[in-house]
């Protein structure tokens, strides 16, 4: 009998305490903005991202050209988002993951349209480590420029 | 009591279904979203109500209640009597949920001030998970012919017998810890002597922590294909998860090693048991993930494969549950046995996969990959190779488990895939993933450069050369040895080399007082310092099982009382023995004394023991330990009046290394899991202060 009391108290309680959001639904916790949350987020990952590149690139890890390269991405995003946070771009309505999407869908167009293999005297597109063309035979340009 | 705890569970099942459905509707009402919080918060507390009295009824020895009666007895200590709450199937699955429940109240309260629009999803999809558990233990019945209707006193189960029960008997639950029996046994069966070592209160919890922590990240790779929001967002959201459930399995996994060391007697750590191997699984594809995570935080790389990786990940942990609690490995009649169970967990497992990959492929167009691999020697051909071995390893050793029940389940024939079998089969794997622990932080990203194999690995590539060839001069023959030592100092010679170079730029970049460049160079890139120290610990790890199992040598010696005899350089003397009786166990001792070099090393005492209510009879290991070597000691056989004994020896070199880097990994990981310099600086950045730039 008093097991079947504690167990209807638990119950009660339970509902109670899982019912009041939809009961008062005015006394709810105002949320934070969202998607300040996300854009904070990022520009911690990007934060992270660009120290790490840079470590990296201290290290000799990365090439000069593939630095600069994944740094000017970086840097732009993580300046976009730290535009947003402090309200310069009222927001526009764009995801945040849509814009990475674009800038990433921009560098995949990039890549395949600036055909970077292309020979200067035959305009053959090659595969990016080719040195050589593969169906003229002339020499392609060195594009690594570092040590 | 019993029935409180079985009705906590009964209001949390519902609990558990409202949560998921109102989080599921909560992405649009936030309302809701509000609601399905506060129900996985009262979740937690109702499962720790009930998890407070089974651990109760446990230590009071209610033996009216079945799982009390099964898994202990009165004779049992107190220790052992509460950690039998996951000796057997139906406290463990208590156990899993209520630790599930509490992760995702971690979850809730971790996001509590800033919420990500994933957190409501993934809390849906964890109190998905939570529902199944629980319905298995209320609502998993088998027939049992000696049940009648009128033995049931709970109204919910005689509800059910009524609806459910049939002319062949009643129904029994499967798995519920609080069924209670119409009577009251004499004693309890008691707790498997091997289960009474102190492992067993620390190896099953925090190897349960590990697999539930899986579902963390899982929850969230989930919530991301179900908004379409796959970009970086849940992989911060859960890198530390994923940290952290791997951080556990890592010391489950190590403490399930030395407890089988330690008590089972046989002088092994690791026999590629069924039930090991399921916490290894796990593990191996925790490790992939982890390393891949960093292809996509850098490179926008590896994007679907993350997604597979985490998908695996749980689906691997949630069949290592099973087959750690159906036991359908070791002998395939367990099935029949406990069908309802196993179908149950199996169409659990098959639903999971089905539904994750059905979603990643609804969202396959936004995972593409922003850049191919451009070099096979390149860091991102270094990960993809360090997945692609970590995931290999992983599918070997699921086929070695799973084989031998397959097999015997078409032919009738059981195979029995031994350690043998595993170690012939990986060796090759673990020497590519060692060598890849070296290459990998090193090389160049998108492609190396020909003068950095010189900067990069001259030195260690020396290193490991001149090791070998030392070894060999010193006498050596074992190639197997020679190549693992020699990968080893390769490794090693990476890590010094790298740690070096890392702390001398940043030192070099840093703006500290010079007397604190070196800390502060040290205490701001955990994650990178972490990483190495777990290498580290790999290596250490890499040097005691190479060590342990191509050097170990064993002989039993048969001594007669005060006689000596020797092996090798140690000889090892018979000098008492004795005889006790224990409430739960006869004790059977016999004093042996080890001398080297003319010169007393130990007196130990090695020990059988009878057990009583369980009737096993069982060996324990004296192990003396020392940097280069274990001396493994058993009592193998005896004589009832104590004339004569057989002493099992075996002398396994440089174990002890695998216990201090397994610890070392550990330390590396819990390391990684600090926030970094600038996230610190965040944090205790007022949200204020920001929104006023």
């Amino acid at each position: 009998m008093l097991a079947a009391l504690v167990v209807f108290v638990m119950a009660l309680a339970v509902g109670a305490y899982v019912g009041y959001p939809l009961l008062f639904p005015d006394r709810n916790p105002q949320e934070n903005n969202p998607e300040r949350h996300e854009l904070e987020l990022r520009s911690e990952q990007l934060a992270g991202a660009l120290r790490e590149l840079d470590t990296d690139h201290s290290l000799g890890k990365v090439a000069d050209d593939d630095f600069a390269e994944r740094r000017t991405i970086l840097a732009r995003e993580l300046e976009s988002v730290e535009q947003r946070l402090a309200g310069a771009a009222p927001s526009d309505q764009t995801d945040l993951d849509e814009l990475a999407e674009k800038l990433v869908a921009a560098r995949r167009a990039a890549r395949t349209h600036a055909r970077p293999g292309a020979c200067p005297r035959c305009g053959q597109s090659n595969p990016p480590a080719a040195r050589f063309c593969m169906n003229c035979g002339s020499r392609l340009e060195e594009r690594e420029p570092t040590s | 009591m019993a029935e409180i705890g079985h009705y906590s569970l009964l209001i949390a099942f519902f609990l558990a279904l409202y949560s998921a459905i109102a989080s599921f509707a909560g992405t649009r009402a936030p309302e809701l979203g509000e609601s399905a919080k506060r129900a996985a918060l009262a979740l937690f507390w109702l499962l720790t109500i009930a998890a407070v009295i089974l651990v109760y009824l446990l230590a009071v020895r209610d033996l009216t209640v079945e799982y009390v009666a099964r898994y202990t007895s009165t004779v049992l200590p107190m220790s052992y009597a509460i950690s039998a709450f996951w000796a057997g199937n139906a406290g463990s699955l208590l156990f899993w949920v209520w630790l599930l429940s509490a992760y995702a109240a971690v979850v809730v309260w971790r996001n509590r001030k800033s919420p990500s629009r994933l957190v409501i999803p993934a809390l849906g999809v964890m109190m998905l998970i939570a529902v199944f558990f629980l319905g298995l233990i209320l609502f998993l019945y088998r027939i049992d012919p000696e049940m009648t209707p009128g033995m049931v006193r709970d109204p919910f189960y005689a509800t059910l017998q009524a609806l459910f029960g049939s002319p062949e008997g009643g129904l029994h639950p499967a798995c519920n810890p609080f069924w209670r029996l119409p009577f009251r046994p004499a004693e309890g069966l008691g707790l498997n002597p091997q289960l009474q070592n102190p492992g067993m209160m620390f190896h099953p919890p925090t190897l349960y922590l590990g697999y539930v922590g899986m579902a963390v990240p899982y929850a969230f790779a989930m919530a991301a294909l179900l908004t379409g929001r796959v970009g970086n967002e849940w992989l911060s959201l859960t890198r530390r998860w994923t940290l952290v459930a791997w951080f556990f399995l890592s010391i489950g996994n190590i403490l399930g090693g030395w407890w089988a060391y330690v008590t089972l007697g046989w002088g092994g750590y690791w026999g590629w048991d069924p039930v090991e191997n399921a916490a290894f699984i796990p593990w191996l594809l925790a490790t992939a993930f982890l390393h891949s995570v960093i292809m996509q935080e850098k490179r926008g790389m590896f994007r679907t494969w993350n997604m597979v990786l985490v998908l695996i990940t749980f689906v691997s942990t949630i069949f290592g549950t099973y087959l750690t609690r159906s036991g359908v490995i070791s002998s395939v009649h367990a099935f029949a046995r406990n069908e309802a169970f196993n179908i149950a967990f199996l169409a659990f497992m098959a639903v999971a996969c089905v539904v994750s990959f059905a979603f990643l492929f609804v969202r396959r167009d936004q995972l593409v990959s922003e850049s191919p691999i451009e070099s096979v020697f390149s860091r991102e051909a270094a990960f993809l190779f360090n997945n692609v071995v970590l995931v290999g390893i992983a599918f070997v050793v699921l086929f070695g488990t799973v084989f031998p029940a397959i097999s015997s389940a078409f032919t009738g024939v059981q195979v029995s895939m031994g350690p043998a079998w595993f170690n012939s089969v990986l060796w090759p794997l673990w020497a590519m993933l060692l060598v890849l622990t070296g290459v990998g932080p090193v090389i160049s990203w998108r492609r190396a450069r020909r003068n950095e194999f010189q900067r990069g690995f001259a030195i260690p590539f020396t290193l490991g050369i001149v090791l070998a060839a030392g070894l060999a001069l010193a006498g050596m023959r074992n190639g197997y040895a020679l190549a693992f030592f020699a990968i080893c100092a390769f490794v090693l010679g990476t890590i010094v080399q790298e740690v070096l170079r890392t702390f001398r730029t940043r030192a070099a970049t840093l703006d500290s007082p010079p007397a604190r460049k070196a800390m502060v160079a040290a205490l701001t890139a955990n994650r990178r310092s972490g990483g190495y120290i777990v290498h580290l610990g790999v290596i250490i790890v890499a040097v005691g099982i190479t060590g342990s199992s191509l050097f170990e040598r064993q002989a039993d010696l048969v001594l007669r009382q005060n006689e000596v005899k020797p092996f090798e350089d140690q000889a090892f003397r018979y000098t008492s023995f004795r005889q006790t009786r224990e409430p739960n166990r006869d004790v059977y001792a016999a004093g042996v004394e080890v001398t080297r070099a003319g010169e007393v090393r130990a007196q130990v005492e090695v020990v059988k023991e009878d057990y009583h209510a369980e009737q096993m009879r069982w060996t324990k290991a004296r192990i003396l330990s020392s940097v280069a070597e274990d001396v493994y000691l058993t009592l193998a056989a005896f004589q009832e009046d104590g004339s004569a004994i057989t002493l099992s020896v075996r002398r396994i070199p440089l174990v002890v290394w695998l216990w201090v880097g397994g610890a070392v990994l550990v330390l590396g990981s819990l390391i990684a899991m600090l926030p970094d310099a600038r996230e610190r600086v965040r944090r205790a950045r007022p949200a204020s202060e920001t929104g006023e730039r």
